[in-house]
């Protein structure tokens, strides 16, 4: 499948901000830099089965987000991990798995370049109608990481979908704080996984 | 043989050292088996009431969730830490 890479457009408004108020000028970057990083937690199931955006701190400061939502994890822009006090990348992925009958897993992945303190967000499952969707779970999070690198929270093991093939998995308002209190804020979105 | 699912993984490595993949894996081999050592990575059973040296507040998040908790250790070094339940 060809990858389909999501370059958010550049909204001063909604910049990357990592515990300072950015310019109203900032914007994000239009293009999507390839730069190396070792250390996304991304696998090709995950990618399938859910949504996954990246920040990337550009040199100039400004941050930019990319959304993929398709399988090829060689496309993803791999920065170096610096391990220098200062957040410089982060992932976060939702995804809806182990869907057996009429029930699925909601989890996210999430993973950054310094230790992470917590995260927290809204997610929900919903189905694809566009008119009246289905809400299968709605709620928020608030999650202690204590310090990890890389880390999976199941926000619920038994999501009831009943018969549906599709669903629409998204989350909003996820922030990711760090041990050195830096803030990492990734932007809305939602992904159709299909069972 | 109980079987469990994992929930959850708090690792505390670069996915360069170990990803959570392998993480999962070497718990399944070794939750049930005290002598499960691989590449220097062991399981160790959290039993409630033991003294915790780290990691204190995701242990207590994982128990207030009604999961079962586990450490991964390299030597005596928690590495990750995970919640699980049997399936």
């Amino acid at each position: 499948m060809k990858l389909k890479t999501i370059l958010l457009s550049t909204l001063s408004a909604v910049a990357i901000m990592f515990g300072t108020l950015a310019p109203a000028t900032s914007t994000m970057a239009a293009e999507s830099q390839v730069i190396e990083i070792d250390d996304i937690e991304v696998t090709s199931e995950q990618l399938s089965d859910g949504v996954t955006v990246v920040l990337t701190k550009n040199e100039d400061g400004t941050f930019e987000q990319t959304v993929f939502c398709d399988t090829d994890i060689a496309s993803i822009p791999q920065p170096m991990a610096t391990a220098d006090g200062e957040l410089e990348w982060a992932a976060f992925h939702l995804g809806f798995n182990d869907w057996n009958d009429d029930t699925g897993r909601l989890y996210f992945t999430i993973s950054a370049d310094e230790p992470m303190s917590k995260v927290k967000g809204n997610a929900y499952v919903q189905s694809t109608s566009i008119l009246f969707p289905a809400t299968y779970y709605s709620d928020s999070f608030d999650e202690a990481l204590g310090g990890s690198m890389n880390t999976s929270c199941t926000l619920k093991d038994n999501v009831d979908t009943g018969d549906e093939d599709k669903v629409r998995v998204g989350f909003s308002s996820v922030v990711l704080t760090t041990v050195a209190n830096e803030k990492g804020y990734f932007s809305n979105t939602s992904q159709v996984v299909e069972r | 043989m109980k079987k469990y699912i994992v929930l959850d993984i708090y690792s505390y490595v670069s996915k360069n050292i170990i990803d959570l993949d392998q993480l999962e894996d070497i718990f399944h081999k070794g939750i049930n088996d005290t002598k499960y050592v691989v590449n220097g990575y062991h399981v160790e059973r959290y039993e409630q009431g033991c003294e915790l040296k780290e990691k204190e507040k995701v242990v207590s998040n994982l128990e207030n969730k009604g999961r079962s908790v586990a450490f991964i250790k390299e030597c005596e070094k928690v590495i990750a830490v995970v919640g699980y339940k049997e399936r």
